[in-house]
């Protein structure tokens, strides 16, 4: 479920990391209201162009023939304050009730910034805002490139905040300031992660949509991964939590991805199970039980792999600490596969298996193997 | 004997009844709750036991007990009710509509006696909280439930916030919930035995669902503009403000509507599903009718192994499914695009149990397949309408 605080959150960090940004949302819920509000609090200027009533030249440039004959793309007037105050936020609204013509010339602004034959300043933001199609009437699906071009964000109705904005005004999102050099920290961090997490599921990096539906939302694409590294370390640099990252990640490669991108790298701090049987001293069982249940089961995954006698042995006394900690069922799941596994040279199992033994009896494990 | 050791042997029992629920059940954190009565479950994986009900129950039981109201906070109930705008006077009643959904699935477990089935109220096992939700509205029998707000969104008096190491946050929960998914999509091709509800969340939780009713929507719209551009800007044609004084110094261009044409070609044989079928059909007609399309030219082919009528009005009454016979959409697609106009577009309703044309026809190809028959050629787009009324959700 996403909440308007969590999605105003990765809005802005958006803005701040300066990448395209939908705001999917239903007519009337405060999409506008809160750009314009972002905006006044960043100190940026909003230039709003609804991009339905909008002509494809209005974007692509007008076609103006010069005195010598030679023809120009003559830049629209909403530029103008754009290149004079060299940044702010460019707001398209309604941009799936735009004509595919519309949205095709809007390819080139939304990523580039590029609007007839100028560039607009690489300060600017665009943020764009939506109805679902299913509630705006005679609205287009977004194409497919378009929307690989957008970080999409999920608007939803909510009433406590909108009554707190009746009083007090919207509230706006807490804004960070970028330390030098944090962001150029946590870049790198994040762009490891996602390396390493690319190799392991190549699958994962372009994967286009079969159906019409999820192609008009965010999908993994290169361009998209490369989006959300960024959004991904500017919104770790802010010190955001995860559930902002999800939504900034999901909303670029869609939420299947992002939350194999996000279980993978919460795999990846796991200890390495290598390093814990060359010095079981050292290791410390996490707190909760999933994951301690993670680290066991890796730690009996690779003893199996490789099962000797020291190795096997070592595996138990982190069992026992498990034991010792109060978990003595996710205890007992590791030692059941470590006993499948029992290397030659052991003739009895270890002392952990004794204090193990009566939850096991109770839970009717050992009853069966004696049947 | 001690709760928490009654606990940890329920606890292993469940791992070892359900391998691929171990992460899920481990997750959750245990805690006395003196006076509950029963066991109960937060929004942030806190376990509740009542230590008199746990020694009431056997080691089975409770282990049941605790898949039961894991169950609750894989599928997301708190969520779900909370979207249905569920509030303390409605918990009981969702709480019961989801002790429903999890519970069909149960049935090889050793629930303790007293749990509710969609059985008991009369309901087809099989379906969702939120359709018993609205069916249990005008139940009569009294209902009691008590899971927690991890069932019902509810904050209840005996649940402990306090306790803030033990939660587990909302974006911790999606990604147990993507590792179950997958292990279950991974133990179902391995050929384990999952419950057939638990098997159809972790499909729909890793490929959410598309509403048919929008991708048909979607897909016919699509079709309509690559046939003609739709509604769209062109050069071709000078624009009417060229006269203006703007109109001198720039190139306008114009507004062209050209106007598709449609066929649609409906498959009557008798292995159509006429409830189905109906519904696509009033789909595919509401669509032509109300998008931009409005002024579209449109043929209707009945077709089974040979073409039947030919009208060029729409109806879903007129469409009469013979008994019996096979298809031949080859005939039906050849017929369509010999109409004259030609259509741009063939929009074809049918269970996909014909033989296609080898050869990419002359225009766009949108099939409403019906049922789980096979694809279509790769050259047609389609959207598949399920047979059964919940299927698009």
């Amino acid at each position: 479920m996403t909440s308007q605080a969590t999605a105003s959150q990765a809005l802005a960090i958006a803005v701040q990391a300066r990448q395209p940004v939908l705001l999917w949302g239903g007519p009337g819920t405060g999409k506008s209201a809160v750009i314009r509000s972002l905006g006044a609090s960043l100190d940026l200027p909003v230039v709003t162009v609804i991009a339905s009533l909008r002509e494809p030249a209005d974007f692509a440039g007008l076609p103006v023939v010069g005195a010598d004959g030679s023809i120009r793309l003559a830049e629209p007037s909403w530029t103008r304050e754009l290149l004079a105050s060299g940044g702010g936020i460019l707001f398209l609204d309604e941009i799936t009730t735009a004509p595919p013509a519309v949205q095709a010339a809007l390819l080139r602004v939304v990523l580039e910034r590029v609007v007839g034959d100028i560039c607009l300043p690489p300060e600017v933001s665009v943020v764009a805002a939506a109805n679902p199609p299913d509630i705006a009437a005679g609205g287009w699906d977004l194409s497919p490139p378009l929307a690989n071009r957008f970080c999409h964000l999920d608007w939803p109705v909510d009433t406590d905040r909108f009554l707190e904005a009746l009083t007090s005004g919207w509230p706006t999102a807490r804004l960070g300031q970028l330390e030098n050099g944090s962001a150029s920290d946590t870049a790198i961090k994040v762009k490891s992660a996602l390396g390493g997490f690319l190799r392991s599921r190549p699958m994962l990096l372009y994967q286009m949509p079969e159906d019409v539906t999820s192609a008009s939302r965010g999908w993994p694409s290169p361009r998209s991964w490369d989006m959300a590294a960024t959004l991904w370390s500017t919104a770790d640099a802010l010190g955001h939590g995860d559930d902002v990252v999800l939504q900034l990640i999901a909303g670029c490669v869609g939420p299947g991805a992002a939350r194999e991108l996000l279980t993978w790298t919460r795999d990846a701090d796991l200890p390495d199970p290598e390093s814990v049987l060359a010095d079981p001293s050292s290791f410390r069982l996490p707190e909760r039980g999933d994951r301690q249940f993670a680290v066991l089961g890796a730690l009996a995954a690779a003893v199996a792999a490789n099962p000797t006698k020291e190795r096997w042995e070592v595996a138990f006394q982190v069992v026992e600490q498990a034991v010792a900690r109060g978990s003595a069922d996710v205890a007992a799941v590791a030692a059941r596969s470590l006993a499948r596994c029992m290397p030659p040279g052991v003739d009895a199992l270890p002392q952990a298996v004794g204090s193990l033994a009566p939850v096991m009896d109770r839970a009717g494990l050992l009853r069966r193997r004696r049947g | 004997m001690q709760v928490g050791d009654q606990f940890a042997a329920a606890r292993l029992w469940a791992t070892s009844q359900a391998p691929y629920l171990a992460t899920a059940l481990f997750a959750m954190s245990f805690n006395p709750a003196p006076g509950l009565g029963t066991a109960g479950v937060d929004r942030h994986w806190r376990l509740y036991i009542d230590p008199a009900a746990a020694d009431r129950w056997s080691v089975e039981e409770l282990g049941s007990v605790l898949i039961h109201e894991v169950n609750h906070l894989i599928r997301a109930h708190a969520d779900r009710a909370e979207t249905l705008g569920v509030g303390p006077a409605e918990k009981t009643r969702f709480n019961v509509a989801a002790d429903c959904e999890i519970n069909d699935d149960l049935r090889d477990l050793q629930l303790p006696p007293g749990g509710v089935d969609p059985e008991r109220f009369g309901f087809e096992p099989g379906g969702i909280a939120e359709t018993y939700y609205i069916l249990l509205e005008s139940a009569r029998s009294p209902m009691t439930a008590q899971c927690g707000s991890g069932a019902h969104g509810v904050r209840q008096p005996w649940e402990r916030a306090d306790l803030d190491d033990q939660a587990v946050e909302p974006v911790e929960a999606e990604l147990i919930r993507q590792q179950l998914a997958a292990g279950i999509r991974e133990a179902v091709q391995h050929g384990g035995h999952v419950p057939a509800g638990l098997e159809r969340w972790a499909r729909a939780f890793l490929q959410p669902a598309v509403d048919w009713r929008r991708e048909l929507r979607a897909q016919i719209r699509a079709g309509i503009n690559t046939v003609s551009g739709g509604v769209d800007y062109s050069y071709r044609r000078p624009s009417r403000r060229n006269g203006t004084p703007v109109g001198r110094a720039v190139i306008l261009p114009a507004l062209v509507q050209p106007l598709p044409t449609v066929a649609v070609v409906v498959d009557t044989s008798g292995s159509m599903s006429a409830a189905a079928l109906e519904r696509a059909l009033a789909e595919i007609k509401g669509l032509l009718q109300s998008t931009s399309a409005v002024h579209t030219r449109l043929a209707v082919l009945a077709c089974d192994t040979m073409i039947r009528t030919t009208q060029a009005v729409f109806s879903a009454a007129q469409v009469r499914l013979a008994g019996g016979g096979g298809t031949d959409m080859r005939v039906g697609l050849d017929a369509a695009f010999e109409l004259r106009p030609r259509p741009d577009l063939v929009v074809v309703a049918t269970d996909g149990f014909t033989p296609w044309p080898e050869q990419r026809p002359a225009g766009v190809v949108v099939v409403a397949l019906i049922g789980e028959g096979p694809e279509p050629p790769r050259w047609a787009r389609f959207v598949r309408v399920p047979v059964a009324a919940d299927g698009a959700d």
